[in-house]
């Protein structure tokens, strides 16, 4: 995960499959809307 | 949810209980500062200064412990916000603390020439000690309405000390022998606002924690816009 926030623009979060979020890397890792994003990437979840 | 590394929470907690318990020293050497000009109580004041220095150690506590939270968790997102809110706020409360501890050296200086007239320096007082309350109860809830309430009140704080300012001239231009415990007290109300500028800070921070907004540098009425917009 720290590899991917390094070296993309963007991120996308899937989770079963499914598109959960997607946006510039700094917000996603910064200020997520989603709150299961927000659970994986602070390692609560997954 | 907690983290999958229980540690992790717990570290977290800890940080938090720690910028809360120099919180509760900052409040108390803010109450204990006024008291002691106002009622010239020399013990007090000797009492407040020597305060200062748990509420320093507690600083250098605190930035060691966000900075092995950054070295070994590399916190993100929600975790991330935290951890930089927590940086600024223990800045602030550090700098509240000094303006706290000036205070109590300036009532030691005015025991030449005591001053015989207070202006509003209780009421001052009483309501910088309620703001800080405030943002670091905003800070221990997450609560940013409160924090909110915090910001749209440092105005008032600040007309007050302008009306405490008035006043001063006022006494200096009728009476020369007063000049010296004037500025004392002149010095006290500015040292008062200033405490009251970073309880706003802090509350800014709380707000930036919990949704990500940073709205220090704008107007009020922006900040209440960028809050509304937000549906998380």
């Amino acid at each position: 995960m720290q590899q991917a926030a390094r070296v993309s623009d963007n991120t996308a979060f899937f989770y079963m499959g499914d598109l959960i979020e997607f946006g510039e890397t700094k917000e996603i890792f910064t200020k997520p809307e989603k709150q299961q994003t927000e659970d994986y990437i602070t390692g609560r979840f997954g | 949810m907690q983290h999958t590394m229980k540690r992790f929470d717990e570290e977290l907690v800890a940080l938090k209980e720690h910028v809360l318990s120099m919180g509760g020293l900052v409040e108390r050497a803010i109450g204990d500062a006024v008291t002691a000009m106002l009622e010239q109580d020399e013990k007090l004041a000797l009492k407040t200064i020597e305060r200062d220095r748990a509420i320093n150690a507690l600083e250098i506590q605190c930035d060691e412990m966000t900075r092995d939270i950054l070295v070994r968790r590399q916190p993100a997102a929600g975790d991330l916000r935290f951890i930089l809110g927590i940086i600024k706020v223990v800045t602030d409360l550090e700098r509240i603390g000094d303006l706290a501890a000036s205070i109590a050296k300036a009532m030691i200086q005015s025991e030449e020439s005591p001053p015989r007239n207070f202006c509003n320096l209780d009421t001052m007082g009483e309501k910088v000690q309620k703001q800080v309350q405030r943002a670091l109860d905003s800070f221990s809830r997450g609560d940013t309405d409160l924090a909110m309430k915090v910001i749209e009140k440092d105005e008032k704080i600040d007309k007050l000390y302008r009306r405490m300012y008035r006043e001063l001239l006022t006494y200096m231009m009728e009476d020369p022998r007063s000049i010296s415990s004037s500025i004392i007290l002149s010095d006290a109300g500015k040292n008062l606002e200033r405490i009251s500028s970073h309880a706003t800070n802090i509350a800014e921070m709380v707000i930036y924690m919990e949704h990500g907004h940073d709205i220090r540098h704008v107007d009020h009425e922006a900040a209440t816009k960028i809050l509304a917009g937000d549906d998380r």
